[in-house]
């Protein structure tokens, strides 16, 4: 989520509470004969302001699996999500004076700390990572999708370096089974697109074009599969570049549209590629964030209930 | 690279429709880990619930006294029952679980501090567990100013102590130290010098004794070692610590005792010059008194029996012939022997060693055993003193044996003059004299006397107060690296009169808020009255400490 003017409220009110709780908490951690507990009254009411904060954070979640609740809206509750959550950490620190206390506490507090500082870290990478996407992948798609694209980009490929240069030594691209947007493909239809219609001046005799065969199955094909290569002379956006200019001065030029559309090819199977690697980082975090949140909420029950009684 | 050719549209024909459908594997990974974390979590819990032990939900570790219990929460979490009574087959009851007094009774005692004290705080109220590993009566000046900020009473009347203390720098009021008058001891405070003043029947110039150059350190040194002797560059010096040694809680001092630091090697109690030897004991009057008759009984029984001759050769029997000659005791026929003359009984040399009772008499030189005093304040006589340690030379500026030449004569008066009476009637004749100048010159240059006809006089008891401040503690050892004199003016006090207590000013130049040493309130008091403290045998048996109490009953009793 973009930090953006709409949070001022959020980040305002979140201060102010935090303000007057630090007011509170000053004399208080001063005046207790024993220092600050989590068990004096003021320590029980940082803990139970802090825990329904943390409730609330963890309810995001929740909040998501039912999008057609009318309990808000999706950006309010990340904004409280982001400003509560944050807020509440502070509340627990002044319940607890600042110590982590035994086991369980300190089980939840280093819990805690992990959750808050992923937290912080995923929101650094929104700020960052959707505006580089943006401006750098032109081409990004659904992530789920990728394997999908992938799959279509390859078979679009070896459709068209057959129609100029014979049939390929490679297993026939499968149909699609699933409906797809924009209307679906047909029946067995397997290409989204007929980027480029066969053309009169094509001839599948093209005495060059084995270098162009070669080439594809050697390197351009490769590369279209699900899993990069680590190497290879497309392994750089500067080595396909060359790689692709050299394969325009061998070949007659009325190949050249054809080139263009593999480099084309290739350049959307970067982008997919460089869209996946942003994607773990954008949404990485979240494989701790959130488990070690279910995890946090579970204990923080059974430490109020424990402490509560003893 | 993007080109016009490849439209949304086309773009958008490539996304399967129900692709939300499936999990990709990282909204799988998500799913799983978010399940699996619980799991962990509620798995580390069950597995400590199932070995019986409790200690994940301690807020922090247990203070050092308590290590043992962090266990079980039910061992001081368990509801008070009975009538104050630790009772374990009354069940627990309730929810809540905090800890009573009784669980903290149930090893020790907490004495009220104070009868008159406003309120009576909790046990647990003060001390707080699980603070760490901490000293639980290492308490906060809060704690303590409470009520020592503003004290009052149960019944609303006002306190003898000081009403408003907040802290030991600014508010502490100056020291009161106990002085004993007409018997009864009441506290003055160092401030008021008109009251102040030691009531220890005992004399002694602390100025004097730590003289520099003092007569006799040498043989003293000689005598007991370097301990507490100073070695300056002027010469020898009594240190403090030569007679002030701390307790083995280094709270107060050993008592002073003057076998150990007064006598004999500095002020011996020698009898009379003709019996150069004998040294009475310390002790009471009556001790001392029988001791001296006993001395010339024996001395004229060892007389009468000398064997007549000339002179043996030995140098032990020849004294013996001296002293009896100086005691006018002497034999006529003993006395007229020739000199290197030979008894007629043969006896000779051994003239000296067949003396009656005279073994049970000290001589001084002779190797006896020397009575440590029960205590400084009353000497208690339970035999006769054997004289003792070979001091030759006195530290005191009093010559040792010296005697006045009037009751010199009178005690050579008597004589044996009487030659021919008993040795009763001749140490009758003897005891007044020897016993004025035992009593006059000699218990009375430290101790006070009093006299009465007919009777022995008395020894006014010493009374030299083992605690000056009763309401606190202190730790001399704590403050080794410190001279004496830095805080105890003993070079400037020259009558037993002073106290020389340093006033509360003279803490505060070390314990000060900043940069100083502590200043804690329980630095110098204590709030239970630990001499009211229970008997050392607890309610738990090891197993329980180790593995936790048995699972029915949860009282550890």
């Amino acid at each position: 989520m973009l930090l953006d003017a709409s949070h001022r409220r959020w980040v305002v009110g979140a201060l102010v509470v935090l303000l007057v709780a630090t007011a509170a908490y000053v004399p208080y951690a001063r005046g207790a004969m024993q220092g600050p507990s989590g068990g004096s009254w003021p320590g029980l009411i940082y803990g139970g302001a802090g825990f329904a904060l943390m409730v609330y954070a963890g309810l995001l979640g929740a909040r998501r699996q039912v999008p057609t609740w009318r309990i808000g809206r999706a950006t309010t509750w990340m904004k409280g999500h982001l400003w509560l959550g944050l807020l509440s950490y502070f509340l627990i620190l002044f319940h607890g004076g600042f110590r982590w206390g035994g086991p369980l506490t300190f089980a939840l507090m280093a819990l805690f700390t992990v959750v808050i500082l992923s937290g912080i870290y995923g929101l650094v990478l929104q700020q960052i990572l959707p505006r580089m996407m943006q401006t750098q992948l032109p081409l990004e798609t659904v992530y789920e999708q990728i394997d999908s694209i992938v799959a279509q980009l390859r078979s679009e490929a070896d459709t068209l370096v057959a129609a100029v240069a014979g049939p390929l030594p490679v297993a026939e691209p499968l149909p699609a089974i699933e409906r797809r947007g924009g209307g679906g493909l047909e029946r067995g239809q397997v290409l989204a697109r007929p980027v480029l219609r066969a053309r009169p001046t094509w001839t599948t005799a093209f005495p060059e074009s084995g270098v162009l065969r070669e080439a594809y199955v050697t390197d351009i094909r490769p590369f279209l599969a699900s899993r990069l290569p680590g190497d290879g002379r497309l392994a750089t956006p500067r080595q396909g570049e060359a790689m692709f200019q050299h394969l325009k001065m061998a070949l007659p030029p009325a190949l050249g549209e054809v080139i263009d559309e593999l480099q084309a090819i290739c350049e959307e199977r970067r982008q997919l590629a460089v869209q996946r690697r942003l994607h773990h980082w954008l949404h990485g975090w979240l494989l701790v964030h959130v488990p070690l949140s279910m995890a946090l909420l579970l204990l923080s029950i059974v430490h109020a209930i424990v402490s509560v009684r003893y | 690279m993007a080109d016009d050719r490849y439209t949304t549209k086309i773009r958008a024909k490539r996304i399967e429709l129900q692709y939300f459908k499936r999990l990709h594997a990282f909204r799988r990974w998500k799913l799983i880990l978010s399940i699996a974390a619980p799991l962990v979590a509620t798995a580390w819990l069950i597995a400590y619930a199932a070995r019986g032990d409790q200690r994940i939900y301690t807020s922090g570790p247990l203070s050092t006294a308590h290590a043992m219990f962090w266990t079980q929460c039910s061992d001081c979490h368990r509801p008070p029952v009975g009538d104050g009574a630790a009772s374990s087959e009354a069940p627990a009851r309730g929810f809540f679980l905090r800890v009573s007094d009784q669980a903290c009774l149930a090893c020790h005692d907490g004495p009220i501090h104070h009868e008159a004290q406003a309120f009576d705080p909790t046990c647990a109220s003060c001390h707080v567990e699980h603070k760490g590993r901490v000293a639980l009566a290492a308490l906060g000046d809060a704690q303590c100013t409470q009520c020592h900020a503003d004290l009052g009473t149960k019944d609303r009347t006002p306190s003898p102590f000081a009403p408003k203390i907040r802290d030991f720098a600014s508010s502490h009021p100056e020291f009161k130290v106990a002085v004993r008058e007409n018997g009864a001891v009441q506290r003055v405070s160092l401030d008021r010098t008109a009251e102040l003043k030691d009531t220890a029947q005992i004399k002694l110039n602390h100025q004097k004794h730590l003289k520099v150059g003092l007569k006799g350190l040498e043989e003293l040194r000689a005598l007991k070692g370097r301990q507490g002797i100073l070695d300056k560059r002027e010469g020898l010096q009594l240190g403090c610590a030569f007679c002030h040694q701390p307790e083995a809680s280094r709270a107060a001092m050993q008592p002073i005792s003057y076998a150990k630091h007064c006598g004999p090697a500095c002020h011996p109690l020698d009898v009379d010059a003709r019996l150069s030897d004998a040294v009475a004991p310390h002790d009471t009057p009556v001790i001392v008194h029988a001791y001296l008759r006993t001395l010339f009984i024996e001395a004229f029984e060892q007389c009468q029996a000398l064997s007549p001759g000339p002179k043996t050769g030995s140098v032990e029997a020849d004294k013996v012939k001296k002293q009896c000659q100086e005691l006018e005791l002497a034999r006529a026929d003993v006395a007229e022997q020739p000199r290197g003359g030979r008894s007629p009984s043969g006896a000779g040399d051994e003239g000296v060693t067949e003396r009656p009772r005279g073994g049970r008499l000290g001589r001084r030189g002779e190797e006896t055993e020397t009575k440590e005093e029960p205590s400084g304040d009353q000497p208690r006589g339970r035999r006769l003193q054997r004289g003792g340690q070979s001091a030759d030379e006195s530290g005191s500026d009093r010559p040792r044996g010296r005697r006045g030449r009037g009751e010199e004569a009178e005690a050579r008066t008597a004589p044996a003059r009487a030659a021919g009476a008993s040795a009763l009637e001749w140490a009758s004749l003897q005891l007044p004299g020897a016993e004025k100048i035992m009593f006059k010159q000699k218990c009375e240059f430290c101790h006070t006397m009093t006299y009465a006809a007919d009777r022995l006089p008395q020894v006014a008891p010493t009374a030299i107060p083992s605690r000056w401040l009763p309401h606190s503690v202190f730790d001399h050892g704590a403050h080794r690296p410190l001279a004496c004199t830095e805080c105890h003016k003993a070079t400037m006090s020259k009558e037993t009169t002073d106290v020389l207590l340093p006033s509360v000013a003279v803490c505060r130049e070390c314990h000060r808020e900043r940069g100083g040493a502590r200043t804690g309130c329980v630095e110098c008091h204590v709030y239970h009255d630990k001499t009211r403290e229970r008997d050392p045998s607890g309610p738990f048996a090891v197993p329980q400490l180790v593995k936790g109490p048995p699972a029915a009953g949860g009282s550890p009793r």
